[in-house]
């Protein structure tokens, strides 16, 4: 019987091609619309950490004086940290895991014939802990040895895309090339794939959705002797005189973050207790001096929303979509009706035959199905389309139709446009069939 | 074969209640032809439409082989219309977007038989009133006693042992009037019961049995022929 249904539906599809055009249209807007802003908040809402994201804790510190009573986010700690406290974080005798996080820009040389230097690249200064913490796939290589974290050297580690546009290869591990100046020499220690989470969560100060993730990663260890400014935010909460790079290290300016990998309750709590007491330690030294010093570690599910990776907005635009969904589908309702309506007699012929009202309502509901299906479908496609408008409008990769999305969007519409279909079916196979047999 | 004790019908619109039929009593046996006549508006069709199960009744008993349709839900009702009731109408009420083999499957299809069951009634069916060649073609590509010829062998496929039509050769001339006549005296007399609406004199005149109906009610009935 549902083949007969399909049948017949896609006969009366093409019986009345305008009419169902504008159907299939209406539902087609809706479903590209709302799939667009639903596939944009989902990759928004994505936590790329996976199963790390309740071990991976950012370090926040209320490091600032003048007896405020808060200064920052509104918790009261600003999002970033001084450089002397991150100094002081990493080098605390624990074993947590952990690295700091600041973005540079740089000069980098090709080494390929005919290709100028470039200063597209950034790059950032992290622990090699970073690379597990951060589960950066390496092809060749690895992060540079342990004592490189204590003892500076000129290593980095870089992606593939980096390495062949240097070294025109993709195992560029142990060569050197040129970089920050574009004199001083750096080696080759690992080669990753690519390395992009999106958010960019383990570094929110600089975009939430770069297009491109880092190329360069070289040793935090190099900062002091390197003095490389940062990208991106600094900010503080006095006056300060500041000429140069030295300052801005001793300054109360926050401009960095801090990681810690804390796997358990235990290491949480040791973590915490840590923070307390080196919160107090600074206060002994004069800094710290507002109303409320402490410390805090968020996990990056938290972090991502203290972060506001997704605003109000994207949520008030998804809401404003599906009531545009809800517009498109009464307009459907009214559509269909017209539609239906032209079949009353047919109705009441197939009735008087003996099809119950069951198998009216069933017929009609196929076809209702039917113009869902191809609105689905052409709904998708509108969705790339508004998802690609998205991908250039915010310069990001992310809100790709994957296949969840497909699937999700096919159903929506069939459940959309059968919702929408109960009314008109209802009203077909609900007539009284005899009225639609008198002589014409 | 059917049987009404009583039956009254009422349409209530905003502004009046129409009795169309009032305490309509009548019973047809297995194998009669009964012609119905009566003026315009006197509840003929009102009838026909209860016999056939597609209209409800307010009040009175209706019993179709044996059976109290009151208490039969819309499922049962439509299964028994499928089963043992064809239709035939005076606007023949053939669906013009679907061939004449396509409209002569319809109480097939709800009927469940398989596709060679549905394929070899539907070309008996067609032979039978002459228009096998015609298959495939559209109903608007016939002339009107050529569609009411298609539409009694829709009501044939389904082998029913009950025919109800209204006023089936009222929009055709009297030519075809008289082929179509004759088309269903031969059905009858392989023992389809059959009740037609009419309201030609002459062709109640060959039926055996002819009721005139006035005012929603029986007001005579005149047995014209020995049943067969
Ligand atoms: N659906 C309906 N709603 C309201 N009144 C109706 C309806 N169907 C029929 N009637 C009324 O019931 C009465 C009987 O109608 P019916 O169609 O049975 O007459 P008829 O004998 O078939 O007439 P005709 O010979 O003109 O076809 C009429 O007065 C008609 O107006
Ligand atoms: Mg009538």
């Amino acid at each position: 019987m549902f083949t007969y249904y399909c049948k017949l539906a896609w006969r009366h599809i093409l019986q009345t091609p305008a009419l169902s055009l504008l159907i299939i249209m209406a539902i087609a807007l809706g479903i590209g619309a709302s799939m667009t802003m639903i596939s944009y908040y989902k990759a928004m809402a994505h936590n790329p950490a996976g199963d790390r994201s309740d071990k991976l804790h950012a370090v926040q510190l209320a490091a600032y004086g003048n007896d405020m009573e808060t200064w920052g986010m509104s918790d009261g700690f600003p999002r970033q940290l001084t450089h002397q406290d991150v100094k002081n974080l990493r080098e605390a005798d624990l074993s947590f895991p952990s690295t700091p996080i600041y973005q540079f820009m740089t000069v980098i040389v090709s080494q390929r014939e005919g290709v100028a230097p470039s200063n597209d690249y950034a790059g950032r200064f992290v622990d090699r802990d970073f690379f597990s913490m951060f589960d950066v796939k390496f092809l060749h290589g690895g992060p540079w040895s342990e004592s490189v974290d204590e003892q500076p050297e000129n290593q980095v580690v870089i992606s593939k895309a980096l390495s062949e546009w240097i070294f025109g290869e993709v195992n560029s591990v142990g060569k050197t090339f040129a970089m920050l100046d574009g004199i001083m020499q750096f080696t080759v220690a690992g080669v990753y794939e690519e390395f992009n989470p999106q958010p960019a969560y383990y570094d929110l100060t600089t975009g939430y959705f770069p297009r491109e993730g880092a190329g360069v990663f070289a040793p935090y260890s190099l900062v002091e002797q390197l003095e490389t400014f940062p990208m991106g935010n600094i900010s503080g909460w006095q006056p300060e005189e500041v000429n140069g790079f030295k300052d801005i290290l001793k300054s109360e300016y926050v401009w960095q973050v801090f990681w810690t990998q804390l796997d358990n309750e235990a290491a949480k709590a040791q973590y915490k207790e840590f923070l307390k007491g080196y919160v107090e330690q600074q206060r002994e030294l004069g800094r710290f001096a507002n109303q409320n010093p402490r410390g805090d570690i968020k996990d990056v599910e938290t972090w991502l929303n203290y972060n506001e990776v997704i605003s109000e907005d994207n949520r008030v635009m998804v809401g404003m979509s599906l009531l545009f969904l809800l517009v498109c589908l009464v307009n459907a309702v009214g559509l269909l009706l017209a539609k239906f309506m032209r079949k009353m007699n047919e109705a009441g012929v197939r009735r008087a035959l003996g099809a119950s009202k069951g198998q009216i309502f069933s017929q009609y509901l196929v076809e209702v199905g039917m113009l869902g299906f191809f609105g689905g479908l052409v709904g998708l496609l509108l969705a790339s389309i508004g998802l690609w408008a998205v991908r250039e409008l915010y310069g990001t990769d992310i809100a790709r139709l994957d296949f969840s999305l497909f699937i999700g969007a096919l159903l929506l519409s069939l459940l959309a446009s059968l919702l929408t279909g109960i009314l008109p079916a209802l009203r077909v196979c609900n007539s009284n069939p005899s009225i639609f047999l008198k002589a014409q | 074969m059917l049987r009404m004790n009583k039956i009254s019908k009422v349409f209530s619109t905003d502004l009046i209640e129409t009795h169309a039929l009032r305490e309509f009593d009548l019973s047809v046996a297995e194998g009669e032809f009964v012609t119905v006549t009566g003026p315009s508006g006197s509840g003929k069709t009102t009838f026909l439409n209860i016999a056939g199960l597609l209209e409800t009744f307010n009040s009175g008993e209706y019993f179709l082989d044996g059976e109290d349709v009151a208490s039969l839900n819309d499922r049962q009702r439509s299964q028994l219309r499928n089963q043992k009731i064809g239709f035939i109408f005076q606007s023949f009420n053939l669906i013009p977007d679907l061939d004449l083999f396509d409209n002569v499957d319809v109480p097939l299809r709800y009927r469940g038989f398989s596709s060679a069951e549905r394929k070899k009634r539907i070309n008996y069916a067609l032979e039978r009133v002459g228009l096998a060649a015609r298959a495939k073609h559209l109903p608007s590509q016939l002339s009107g006693g050529q569609q009411q010829r298609v539409a009694i062998a829709r009501a044939l496929a389904g082998e029913p042992r009950f025919l109800l039509a209204d006023e089936p050769t009222g929009n055709l001339d009297s030519l075809m009037a008289r082929q179509v006549m004759e088309l269903l005296e031969e059905i009858n007399s392989e023992g389809t019961t059959i009740v037609m609406v009419t309201h030609d004199p002459s062709l109640a005149r060959r039926s055996q049995r002819n009721i005139q109906i006035i005012d929603g009610q029986v007001s005579d009935q005149q047995q014209l022929a020995q049943a067969v």
